[in-house]
Protein backbone atom coordinates (compact mmCIF):
# COMPACT_ATOMS: atom_id res chain seq x y z
CA UNK A 1 0.00 0.00 0.00
CA UNK A 2 2.79 2.39 0.99
CA UNK A 3 4.53 1.41 -2.24
CA UNK A 4 1.42 2.33 -4.25
CA UNK A 5 1.09 5.69 -2.44
CA UNK A 6 4.74 6.44 -3.15
CA UNK A 7 4.22 5.63 -6.83
CA UNK A 8 1.16 7.89 -6.88
CA UNK A 9 3.23 10.76 -5.37
CA UNK A 10 6.03 10.21 -7.87
CA UNK A 11 3.44 10.25 -10.66
CA UNK A 12 2.03 13.56 -9.43
CA UNK A 13 5.47 15.14 -9.17
CA UNK A 14 6.41 13.84 -12.64
CA UNK A 15 3.20 15.24 -14.13
CA UNK A 16 3.89 18.59 -12.48
CA UNK A 17 7.47 18.62 -13.80
CA UNK A 18 6.19 17.74 -17.28
CA UNK A 19 3.70 20.59 -17.16
CA UNK A 20 6.42 22.99 -16.01
CA UNK A 21 8.80 21.87 -18.75
CA UNK A 22 6.10 22.44 -21.38
CA UNK A 23 5.47 25.92 -19.99
CA UNK A 24 9.20 26.75 -19.99
CA UNK A 25 9.74 25.37 -23.49
CA UNK A 26 6.72 27.34 -24.75
CA UNK A 27 8.11 30.54 -23.27
CA UNK A 28 11.29 30.03 -25.28
CA UNK A 29 9.58 28.60 -28.35
CA UNK A 30 10.21 30.09 -31.77
CA UNK A 31 7.88 33.01 -32.20
CA UNK A 32 7.05 35.12 -35.23
CA UNK A 33 6.78 38.89 -34.86
CA UNK A 34 5.61 41.30 -37.50
CA UNK A 35 7.40 44.66 -37.55
CA UNK A 36 6.68 47.65 -39.76
CA UNK A 37 9.44 49.72 -41.33
CA UNK A 38 9.64 52.64 -43.69
CA UNK A 39 11.95 52.56 -46.72
CA UNK A 40 15.01 54.51 -45.51
CA UNK A 41 18.29 53.54 -47.12
CA UNK A 42 20.64 52.19 -45.86
CA UNK A 43 18.96 51.44 -42.53
CA UNK A 44 15.78 49.79 -43.78
CA UNK A 45 15.11 48.75 -47.36
CA UNK A 46 12.92 46.21 -49.07
CA UNK A 47 15.48 45.82 -51.85
CA UNK A 48 18.65 45.42 -49.79
CA UNK A 49 19.94 42.10 -48.59
CA UNK A 50 18.43 41.35 -45.16
CA UNK A 51 16.57 44.67 -45.31
CA UNK A 52 19.54 47.03 -44.80
CA UNK A 53 21.78 47.76 -41.80
CA UNK A 54 19.11 47.91 -39.09
CA UNK A 55 17.25 45.06 -40.82
CA UNK A 56 20.38 42.88 -40.63
CA UNK A 57 20.79 43.68 -36.93
CA UNK A 58 17.15 42.79 -36.25
CA UNK A 59 17.35 39.49 -38.14
CA UNK A 60 20.64 38.53 -36.41
CA UNK A 61 19.36 39.46 -32.93
CA UNK A 62 16.08 37.67 -33.64
CA UNK A 63 17.87 34.51 -34.69
CA UNK A 64 19.97 34.62 -31.52
CA UNK A 65 16.77 35.03 -29.49
CA UNK A 66 14.73 32.35 -31.26
CA UNK A 67 12.42 34.91 -32.85
CA UNK A 68 11.42 35.16 -36.49
CA UNK A 69 11.03 38.84 -37.30
CA UNK A 70 9.13 39.71 -40.43
CA UNK A 71 9.74 43.25 -41.63
CA UNK A 72 6.95 44.75 -43.72
CA UNK A 73 7.40 48.09 -45.46
CA UNK A 74 4.81 50.84 -45.21
CA UNK A 75 4.60 54.60 -45.80
CA UNK A 76 5.64 56.43 -42.62
CA UNK A 77 2.34 58.27 -42.23
CA UNK A 78 0.48 54.94 -42.12
CA UNK A 79 2.89 53.68 -39.49
CA UNK A 80 2.42 56.76 -37.34
CA UNK A 81 -1.37 56.71 -37.74
CA UNK A 82 -1.59 53.01 -36.80
CA UNK A 83 -1.76 52.78 -32.98
CA UNK A 84 -1.67 48.99 -32.78
CA UNK A 85 1.37 47.98 -34.82
CA UNK A 86 5.02 47.27 -33.99
CA UNK A 87 7.20 50.04 -35.42
CA UNK A 88 10.84 50.34 -36.42
CA UNK A 89 12.77 53.61 -36.43
CA UNK A 90 13.41 56.62 -34.22
CA UNK A 91 11.04 56.36 -31.20
CA UNK A 92 10.56 60.15 -31.25
CA UNK A 93 8.47 59.82 -34.42
CA UNK A 94 5.98 57.40 -32.86
CA UNK A 95 5.88 58.09 -29.14
CA UNK A 96 3.81 61.23 -29.47
CA UNK A 97 0.73 59.22 -30.39
CA UNK A 98 1.30 55.58 -29.45
CA UNK A 99 2.08 53.68 -26.25
CA UNK A 100 4.53 50.78 -26.42
CA UNK A 101 5.13 47.77 -24.19
CA UNK A 102 8.86 47.66 -24.98
CA UNK A 103 11.35 49.79 -26.86
CA UNK A 104 14.64 48.16 -27.81
CA UNK A 105 17.31 50.46 -29.27
CA UNK A 106 19.31 48.48 -31.85
CA UNK A 107 21.47 51.13 -33.53
CA UNK A 108 22.41 54.80 -33.53
CA UNK A 109 22.49 57.31 -36.36
CA UNK A 110 24.14 60.70 -36.62
CA UNK A 111 23.48 63.79 -38.63
CA UNK A 112 25.97 65.57 -40.85
CA UNK A 113 26.36 68.75 -42.87
CA UNK A 114 27.26 67.93 -46.48
CA UNK A 115 28.95 70.24 -48.96
CA UNK A 116 30.28 69.98 -52.52
CA UNK A 117 34.02 70.60 -52.56
CA UNK A 118 34.29 72.27 -56.01
CA UNK A 119 31.82 74.91 -54.79
CA UNK A 120 32.81 74.99 -51.11
CA UNK A 121 36.31 73.59 -50.67
CA UNK A 122 36.47 74.26 -46.91
CA UNK A 123 34.61 72.15 -44.39
CA UNK A 124 31.76 74.24 -42.97
CA UNK A 125 32.35 75.33 -39.37
CA UNK A 126 28.88 74.99 -37.86
CA UNK A 127 28.95 75.26 -34.08
CA UNK A 128 25.97 77.52 -33.49
CA UNK A 129 22.75 78.50 -35.23
CA UNK A 130 24.30 81.82 -36.29
CA UNK A 131 26.97 79.88 -38.24
CA UNK A 132 24.22 78.80 -40.64
CA UNK A 133 23.57 82.43 -41.58
CA UNK A 134 24.41 83.37 -45.14
CA UNK A 135 24.22 79.79 -46.38
CA UNK A 136 21.56 78.28 -48.59
CA UNK A 137 20.74 75.13 -46.64
CA UNK A 138 18.80 72.18 -47.99
CA UNK A 139 16.73 69.87 -45.80
CA UNK A 140 14.21 67.15 -46.51
CA UNK A 141 10.61 68.30 -46.35
CA UNK A 142 9.10 67.45 -42.97
CA UNK A 143 12.36 67.31 -41.04
CA UNK A 144 12.48 70.94 -39.90
CA UNK A 145 11.21 70.91 -36.32
CA UNK A 146 11.35 74.36 -34.69
CA UNK A 147 10.99 76.42 -37.84
CA UNK A 148 9.94 79.59 -36.01
CA UNK A 149 13.16 79.62 -33.95
CA UNK A 150 15.28 79.34 -37.09
CA UNK A 151 13.27 82.07 -38.82
CA UNK A 152 13.77 84.30 -35.79
CA UNK A 153 17.51 83.77 -36.21
CA UNK A 154 17.23 84.67 -39.91
CA UNK A 155 17.95 81.15 -41.16
CA UNK A 156 15.97 80.10 -44.20
CA UNK A 157 15.93 76.56 -45.48
CA UNK A 158 15.28 75.17 -48.93
CA UNK A 159 13.07 72.13 -48.47
CA UNK A 160 12.99 69.28 -50.99
CA UNK A 161 10.67 66.34 -51.26
CA UNK A 162 13.43 63.83 -51.96
CA UNK A 163 17.01 63.21 -50.97
CA UNK A 164 17.93 62.81 -54.65
CA UNK A 165 16.73 66.34 -55.32
CA UNK A 166 18.69 67.71 -52.32
CA UNK A 167 22.02 66.27 -53.39
CA UNK A 168 21.52 67.16 -57.07
CA UNK A 169 20.88 70.78 -56.01
CA UNK A 170 24.03 70.62 -53.87
CA UNK A 171 26.14 69.42 -56.78
CA UNK A 172 24.72 72.08 -59.12
CA UNK A 173 25.47 74.81 -56.58
CA UNK A 174 21.84 75.76 -56.08
CA UNK A 175 22.30 75.18 -52.35
CA UNK A 176 25.46 75.44 -50.24
CA UNK A 177 24.86 72.80 -47.58
CA UNK A 178 22.61 69.81 -46.96
CA UNK A 179 21.67 68.60 -43.48
CA UNK A 180 21.04 64.88 -43.63
CA UNK A 181 21.70 61.63 -41.77
CA UNK A 182 25.36 60.80 -42.19
CA UNK A 183 24.94 57.30 -43.67
CA UNK A 184 21.87 58.26 -45.70
CA UNK A 185 23.72 61.16 -47.34
CA UNK A 186 26.75 59.03 -48.15
CA UNK A 187 24.60 56.25 -49.60
CA UNK A 188 22.70 58.76 -51.71
CA UNK A 189 25.88 60.41 -53.01
CA UNK A 190 27.37 57.01 -53.96
CA UNK A 191 24.20 56.07 -55.84
CA UNK A 192 23.76 59.39 -57.64
CA UNK A 193 27.37 60.32 -58.34
CA UNK A 194 29.48 57.13 -58.29
CA UNK A 195 32.36 58.72 -60.19
CA UNK A 196 32.19 62.06 -58.35
CA UNK A 197 31.54 60.94 -54.78
CA UNK A 198 35.00 62.06 -53.61
CA UNK A 199 33.95 65.64 -54.44
CA UNK A 200 31.48 65.67 -51.55
CA UNK A 201 32.57 66.49 -48.04
CA UNK A 202 30.72 66.11 -44.77
CA UNK A 203 31.08 67.10 -41.13
CA UNK A 204 29.31 65.19 -38.35
CA UNK A 205 27.12 67.37 -36.15
CA UNK A 206 28.22 66.86 -32.52
CA UNK A 207 25.63 65.39 -30.14
CA UNK A 208 23.32 64.62 -33.07
CA UNK A 209 22.90 60.94 -32.31
CA UNK A 210 19.42 59.39 -32.37
CA UNK A 211 18.33 55.80 -31.75
CA UNK A 212 16.89 53.30 -34.19
CA UNK A 213 14.68 50.98 -32.19
CA UNK A 214 12.22 48.11 -32.27
CA UNK A 215 9.00 49.47 -30.76
CA UNK A 216 6.60 46.76 -29.61
CA UNK A 217 2.98 47.88 -29.44
CA UNK A 218 1.26 48.11 -26.07
CA UNK A 219 -1.13 45.40 -27.26
CA UNK A 220 1.56 43.10 -28.68
CA UNK A 221 1.01 39.71 -27.05
CA UNK A 222 3.61 39.23 -24.29
CA UNK A 223 5.25 42.49 -25.36
CA UNK A 224 7.40 42.87 -22.24
CA UNK A 225 8.70 39.29 -22.39
CA UNK A 226 9.33 39.65 -26.11
CA UNK A 227 11.28 42.84 -25.42
CA UNK A 228 13.49 40.94 -22.97
CA UNK A 229 14.16 38.29 -25.62
CA UNK A 230 15.07 40.88 -28.26
CA UNK A 231 17.45 42.55 -25.78
CA UNK A 232 19.03 39.20 -24.97
CA UNK A 233 19.44 38.44 -28.68
CA UNK A 234 21.01 41.84 -29.26
CA UNK A 235 23.40 41.31 -26.36
CA UNK A 236 24.41 37.91 -27.80
CA UNK A 237 25.31 39.34 -31.21
CA UNK A 238 27.16 42.26 -29.60
CA UNK A 239 29.27 39.83 -27.56
CA UNK A 240 29.90 37.51 -30.52
CA UNK A 241 31.11 40.37 -32.73
CA UNK A 242 28.34 39.87 -35.29
CA UNK A 243 26.85 43.29 -34.44
CA UNK A 244 30.15 45.07 -35.08
CA UNK A 245 30.64 43.16 -38.35
CA UNK A 246 27.28 44.40 -39.59
CA UNK A 247 28.06 48.02 -38.63
CA UNK A 248 31.51 47.89 -40.26
CA UNK A 249 29.94 46.65 -43.48
CA UNK A 250 27.91 49.85 -43.74
CA UNK A 251 30.27 52.40 -42.20
CA UNK A 252 33.20 51.03 -44.25
CA UNK A 253 36.54 52.80 -44.14
CA UNK A 254 35.07 55.86 -42.37
CA UNK A 255 34.66 53.74 -39.26
CA UNK A 256 32.05 54.16 -36.58
CA UNK A 257 31.29 57.73 -35.52
CA UNK A 258 32.98 58.73 -32.25
CA UNK A 259 30.91 57.88 -29.17
CA UNK A 260 28.67 55.45 -31.13
CA UNK A 261 28.89 52.77 -28.46
CA UNK A 262 28.41 55.28 -25.62
CA UNK A 263 25.31 56.65 -27.32
CA UNK A 264 24.00 53.11 -27.82
CA UNK A 265 24.53 52.39 -24.10
CA UNK A 266 22.73 55.60 -23.14
CA UNK A 267 19.69 54.85 -25.29
CA UNK A 268 19.61 51.29 -23.96
CA UNK A 269 19.48 52.61 -20.36
CA UNK A 270 16.85 55.23 -21.18
CA UNK A 271 14.47 52.77 -22.83
CA UNK A 272 15.36 49.59 -20.92
CA UNK A 273 12.82 49.77 -18.09
CA UNK A 274 9.75 50.42 -20.17
CA UNK A 275 8.48 53.39 -22.06
CA UNK A 276 7.97 55.90 -19.25
CA UNK B 1 -20.09 69.87 -17.37
CA UNK B 2 -18.09 71.91 -19.85
CA UNK B 3 -17.80 70.98 -23.47
CA UNK B 4 -14.47 71.91 -24.91
CA UNK B 5 -16.05 73.74 -27.80
CA UNK B 6 -18.17 75.85 -25.50
CA UNK B 7 -15.09 77.31 -23.87
CA UNK B 8 -15.47 81.07 -24.12
CA UNK B 9 -11.98 81.62 -25.43
CA UNK B 10 -11.80 78.37 -27.34
CA UNK B 11 -12.58 79.69 -30.80
CA UNK B 12 -10.15 82.57 -30.75
CA UNK B 13 -7.44 80.34 -29.36
CA UNK B 14 -8.14 77.69 -31.94
CA UNK B 15 -7.64 80.22 -34.72
CA UNK B 16 -4.51 81.47 -33.01
CA UNK B 17 -3.01 78.04 -32.67
CA UNK B 18 -3.96 76.93 -36.17
CA UNK B 19 -2.28 80.06 -37.53
CA UNK B 20 0.95 79.27 -35.78
CA UNK B 21 1.13 75.52 -35.64
CA UNK B 22 3.95 73.97 -37.50
CA UNK B 23 2.93 70.43 -38.26
CA UNK B 24 5.93 68.62 -39.62
CA UNK B 25 5.25 65.24 -41.15
CA UNK B 26 8.49 63.31 -41.12
CA UNK B 27 9.35 61.56 -44.35
CA UNK B 28 11.49 58.76 -42.95
CA UNK B 29 11.31 56.77 -39.74
CA UNK B 30 15.05 57.29 -39.35
CA UNK B 31 14.98 60.84 -40.65
CA UNK B 32 16.76 63.86 -39.26
CA UNK B 33 15.05 66.23 -36.84
CA UNK B 34 16.49 69.63 -37.62
CA UNK B 35 16.24 71.63 -34.39
CA UNK B 36 18.06 74.69 -33.07
CA UNK B 37 19.36 72.50 -30.23
CA UNK B 38 21.24 70.51 -32.88
CA UNK B 39 23.50 73.50 -33.52
CA UNK B 40 24.10 74.34 -29.89
CA UNK B 41 26.62 71.68 -28.88
CA UNK B 42 28.64 74.20 -26.89
CA UNK B 43 25.64 75.35 -24.86
CA UNK B 44 24.26 73.72 -21.75
CA UNK B 45 21.06 71.76 -22.36
CA UNK B 46 17.78 72.16 -20.53
CA UNK B 47 15.71 69.04 -21.03
CA UNK B 48 11.92 69.10 -21.18
CA UNK B 49 9.09 66.69 -21.91
CA UNK B 50 7.06 67.56 -24.96
CA UNK B 51 3.90 69.05 -23.44
CA UNK B 52 1.86 71.00 -25.97
CA UNK B 53 0.89 73.75 -26.15
CA UNK B 54 3.14 74.86 -23.28
CA UNK B 55 6.41 73.17 -24.26
CA UNK B 56 6.60 71.78 -27.77
CA UNK B 57 8.67 72.17 -30.89
CA UNK B 58 5.36 71.98 -32.78
CA UNK B 59 4.21 75.35 -31.41
CA UNK B 60 5.53 78.78 -32.37
CA UNK B 61 8.54 79.74 -30.22
CA UNK B 62 8.25 76.38 -28.49
CA UNK B 63 5.06 77.30 -26.61
CA UNK B 64 4.35 79.69 -23.73
CA UNK B 65 6.56 78.04 -21.10
CA UNK B 66 9.48 77.56 -23.51
CA UNK B 67 9.34 81.22 -24.47
CA UNK B 68 9.17 82.29 -20.82
CA UNK B 69 12.21 80.13 -20.03
CA UNK B 70 14.17 81.20 -23.12
CA UNK B 71 13.50 84.87 -22.41
CA UNK B 72 14.55 84.54 -18.76
CA UNK B 73 17.69 82.65 -19.78
CA UNK B 74 18.62 85.31 -22.32
CA UNK B 75 17.99 88.13 -19.84
CA UNK B 76 19.99 86.39 -17.16
CA UNK B 77 22.85 85.73 -19.55
CA UNK B 78 22.55 81.97 -19.19
CA UNK B 79 23.79 80.28 -22.38
CA UNK B 80 21.51 77.27 -22.62
CA UNK B 81 19.12 75.67 -25.06
CA UNK B 82 15.92 73.66 -24.52
CA UNK B 83 15.76 70.11 -25.89
CA UNK B 84 12.36 68.43 -25.87
CA UNK B 85 11.88 64.69 -25.41
CA UNK B 86 8.88 62.41 -25.84
CA UNK B 87 8.98 60.79 -22.40
CA UNK B 88 9.45 61.85 -18.79
CA UNK B 89 12.03 59.20 -17.96
CA UNK B 90 14.43 60.68 -20.55
CA UNK B 91 14.27 64.02 -18.75
CA UNK B 92 14.81 62.36 -15.37
CA UNK B 93 17.74 60.40 -16.85
CA UNK B 94 19.49 63.54 -18.08
CA UNK B 95 18.87 65.31 -14.75
CA UNK B 96 19.82 62.52 -12.38
CA UNK B 97 22.25 60.37 -14.38
CA UNK B 98 24.05 62.86 -16.61
CA UNK B 99 23.78 65.90 -14.30
CA UNK B 100 22.22 68.16 -16.91
CA UNK B 101 22.15 71.83 -15.95
CA UNK B 102 18.35 71.95 -15.73
CA UNK B 103 15.07 70.32 -16.72
CA UNK B 104 11.55 71.68 -17.18
CA UNK B 105 8.39 69.80 -16.26
CA UNK B 106 6.02 68.57 -13.58
CA UNK B 107 5.21 65.37 -11.68
CA UNK B 108 8.93 64.76 -11.11
CA UNK B 109 8.44 62.67 -7.93
CA UNK B 110 11.87 63.58 -6.61
CA UNK B 111 13.08 62.08 -3.36
CA UNK B 112 14.29 64.24 -0.45
CA UNK B 113 17.83 63.05 -1.16
CA UNK B 114 17.57 64.05 -4.84
CA UNK B 115 16.11 67.44 -3.92
CA UNK B 116 19.22 68.26 -1.87
CA UNK B 117 21.11 68.67 -5.13
CA UNK B 118 18.36 70.49 -6.99
CA UNK B 119 16.88 73.99 -7.08
CA UNK B 120 13.18 74.03 -8.00
CA UNK B 121 11.83 77.29 -9.43
CA UNK B 122 8.11 77.41 -10.27
CA UNK B 123 7.35 78.93 -13.66
CA UNK B 124 3.57 78.72 -13.67
CA UNK B 125 0.67 76.93 -12.08
CA UNK B 126 -1.32 74.84 -14.51
CA UNK B 127 -5.05 74.57 -13.83
CA UNK B 128 -6.40 71.09 -14.57
CA UNK B 129 -9.81 69.56 -15.12
CA UNK B 130 -11.21 66.04 -15.21
CA UNK B 131 -12.18 64.88 -18.68
CA UNK B 132 -14.31 61.96 -19.81
CA UNK B 133 -15.76 60.69 -23.09
CA UNK B 134 -19.41 61.63 -23.20
CA UNK B 135 -20.69 58.72 -25.38
CA UNK B 136 -19.39 56.32 -22.67
CA UNK B 137 -20.95 58.36 -19.87
CA UNK B 138 -23.99 60.07 -21.43
CA UNK B 139 -25.38 61.02 -18.00
CA UNK B 140 -22.16 62.70 -16.99
CA UNK B 141 -19.50 61.65 -14.53
CA UNK B 142 -19.24 62.68 -10.90
CA UNK B 143 -15.72 62.72 -9.53
CA UNK B 144 -16.09 62.29 -5.79
CA UNK B 145 -15.05 59.68 -3.26
CA UNK B 146 -18.42 57.92 -3.32
CA UNK B 147 -18.73 57.54 -7.06
CA UNK B 148 -15.21 56.47 -7.94
CA UNK B 149 -15.11 52.76 -7.04
CA UNK B 150 -14.69 50.59 -10.10
CA UNK B 151 -13.75 53.44 -12.41
CA UNK B 152 -10.52 53.53 -14.41
CA UNK B 153 -8.29 56.60 -14.19
CA UNK B 154 -5.62 57.58 -16.72
CA UNK B 155 -2.65 59.23 -15.02
CA UNK B 156 0.51 60.89 -16.23
CA UNK B 157 3.67 59.21 -15.02
CA UNK B 158 4.72 60.68 -11.68
CA UNK B 159 1.22 61.83 -10.75
CA UNK B 160 0.13 61.24 -7.16
CA UNK B 161 -2.72 58.75 -7.57
CA UNK B 162 -2.92 57.51 -3.99
CA UNK B 163 -6.32 59.11 -3.34
CA UNK B 164 -7.84 57.38 -6.33
CA UNK B 165 -6.26 54.05 -5.48
CA UNK B 166 -7.66 54.24 -1.94
CA UNK B 167 -11.08 54.95 -3.43
CA UNK B 168 -10.94 51.71 -5.46
CA UNK B 169 -10.02 53.25 -8.80
CA UNK B 170 -7.91 51.28 -11.28
CA UNK B 171 -5.01 53.50 -12.39
CA UNK B 172 -3.29 53.24 -15.77
CA UNK B 173 -0.39 55.42 -16.89
CA UNK B 174 0.35 57.01 -20.22
CA UNK B 175 0.99 60.19 -22.16
CA UNK B 176 -1.84 62.65 -22.75
CA UNK B 177 -2.76 61.65 -26.30
CA UNK B 178 -2.70 57.95 -25.44
CA UNK B 179 -4.94 58.63 -22.45
CA UNK B 180 -7.43 60.50 -24.64
CA UNK B 181 -7.51 57.60 -27.08
CA UNK B 182 -8.11 55.20 -24.21
CA UNK B 183 -11.03 57.32 -23.04
CA UNK B 184 -12.55 57.01 -26.48
CA UNK B 185 -11.88 53.24 -26.64
CA UNK B 186 -13.54 52.68 -23.26
CA UNK B 187 -10.29 51.57 -21.68
CA UNK B 188 -10.45 54.48 -19.23
CA UNK B 189 -13.24 56.46 -17.59
CA UNK B 190 -11.55 59.75 -16.75
CA UNK B 191 -8.30 61.63 -16.87
CA UNK B 192 -6.95 64.87 -15.40
CA UNK B 193 -5.23 67.37 -17.67
CA UNK B 194 -4.82 71.08 -18.38
CA UNK B 195 -7.74 72.00 -20.68
CA UNK B 196 -5.37 73.71 -23.11
CA UNK B 197 -3.44 70.47 -23.60
CA UNK B 198 -6.61 68.49 -24.26
CA UNK B 199 -7.85 71.14 -26.67
CA UNK B 200 -4.53 71.20 -28.55
CA UNK B 201 -4.29 67.41 -28.85
CA UNK B 202 -7.90 67.00 -29.94
CA UNK B 203 -7.49 69.73 -32.56
CA UNK B 204 -4.46 68.00 -33.94
CA UNK B 205 -5.33 64.33 -33.68
CA UNK B 206 -9.08 63.91 -33.16
CA UNK B 207 -10.76 67.13 -34.29
CA UNK B 208 -13.94 65.32 -35.37
CA UNK B 209 -14.30 63.94 -31.83
CA UNK B 210 -13.83 67.22 -29.98
CA UNK B 211 -17.49 67.54 -28.96
CA UNK B 212 -17.35 64.16 -27.23
CA UNK B 213 -14.60 65.00 -24.74
CA UNK B 214 -16.09 66.96 -21.87
CA UNK B 215 -14.82 68.17 -18.54
CA UNK B 216 -16.47 68.09 -15.15
CA UNK B 217 -17.36 71.38 -13.49
CA UNK B 218 -14.67 73.29 -11.63
CA UNK B 219 -10.93 72.89 -11.50
CA UNK B 220 -9.53 69.51 -10.53
CA UNK B 221 -5.91 70.02 -9.65
CA UNK B 222 -3.46 72.86 -9.83
CA UNK B 223 0.03 71.66 -10.62
CA UNK B 224 3.17 73.72 -10.44
CA UNK B 225 5.32 73.57 -13.52
CA UNK B 226 8.98 73.93 -12.61
CA UNK B 227 12.39 74.55 -13.97
CA UNK B 228 14.75 72.42 -11.90
CA UNK B 229 18.41 73.45 -11.79
CA UNK B 230 21.09 70.95 -10.86
CA UNK B 231 23.69 71.81 -8.22
CA UNK B 232 25.83 68.96 -9.56
CA UNK B 233 26.28 70.88 -12.83
CA UNK B 234 29.20 73.32 -12.68
CA UNK B 235 26.98 76.29 -13.63
CA UNK B 236 23.72 75.00 -12.14
CA UNK B 237 23.54 77.13 -8.99
CA UNK B 238 24.71 80.34 -10.66
CA UNK B 239 22.29 79.80 -13.57
CA UNK B 240 19.42 79.27 -11.11
CA UNK B 241 20.13 82.61 -9.40
CA UNK B 242 20.31 84.47 -12.70
CA UNK B 243 17.19 82.77 -14.01
CA UNK B 244 15.19 83.43 -10.87
CA UNK B 245 16.06 87.13 -10.87
CA UNK B 246 15.28 87.47 -14.58
CA UNK B 247 11.91 85.70 -14.17
CA UNK B 248 10.91 88.01 -11.31
CA UNK B 249 11.91 91.05 -13.38
CA UNK B 250 9.80 89.71 -16.27
CA UNK B 251 6.77 89.46 -13.99
CA UNK B 252 7.30 92.99 -12.67
CA UNK B 253 7.91 94.71 -16.00
CA UNK B 254 5.04 92.95 -17.78
CA UNK B 255 7.13 90.77 -20.11
CA UNK B 256 5.78 87.62 -18.50
CA UNK B 257 2.21 88.79 -19.09
CA UNK B 258 2.88 89.68 -22.71
CA UNK B 259 4.30 86.22 -23.44
CA UNK B 260 1.37 84.48 -21.74
CA UNK B 261 -1.04 86.73 -23.63
CA UNK B 262 0.70 85.99 -26.93
CA UNK B 263 0.20 82.26 -26.48
CA UNK B 264 -3.02 82.06 -24.49
CA UNK B 265 -4.87 85.19 -25.52
CA UNK B 266 -6.19 88.22 -23.67
CA UNK B 267 -9.20 86.35 -22.33
CA UNK B 268 -9.69 84.58 -19.05
CA UNK B 269 -7.24 81.83 -19.94
CA UNK B 270 -4.31 84.19 -20.14
CA UNK B 271 -5.37 85.99 -16.97
CA UNK B 272 -5.70 82.67 -15.18
CA UNK B 273 -2.02 81.88 -15.62
CA UNK B 274 -0.99 85.35 -14.54
CA UNK B 275 -3.19 85.19 -11.48
CA UNK B 276 -1.74 81.86 -10.49
CA UNK B 277 1.79 83.17 -10.70
CA UNK B 278 1.05 85.83 -8.10
CA UNK B 279 0.52 83.10 -5.53
CA UNK B 280 4.13 81.97 -5.62
CA UNK B 281 5.99 85.16 -6.55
Amino acid sequence: MRYLKALESIGRVTALLLLLSVAVSNSYAEITVQLHANESLPFFSKTMQLNGMAGEIIHAASKAAGITSIIEFRPLKRMIDDDSNNDLGNPAFYMGTQEFSAIIPIAVYHMAVFHYLPNHPRHPEIHAVKDLEGHKIGVLKGTLVDRSQFEKAGIVFEESYSQESLFKKLQKGRIDLVIEINLVGKTMITRLFPSDRESFGSVLIPKSESPIAILLAEKQLNGNALGVRYRQGLQKIRLSGEYETILNKYYGSDGLPEHYIRAMERFTIIYNDGTE
Amino acid sequence: MNQLTSNHTGNSLLVFFIMFFVLPSPAFATGPRVTTALFSADKSEIHAVDFPPFVSSDVVDGGAISELVNTALARGGVDAVISTHPIQRMVRYYLLQEDAMAVIGWHFQLTAEQKKHLILIPITRLPEKYFYYKPRHPNGLMINDVSLKGLRYGAHKGEDTSTFEKAGVEVQYGRSIALLKKLKNNELDFICSPPKTVEWLLDRYMSDEKENFVSTAGDAEKQLFYIVFNRKHADGEMAADKFNKALKDMVNDGTYGKIVEKHLGKGDDGKLYLRRLETFK
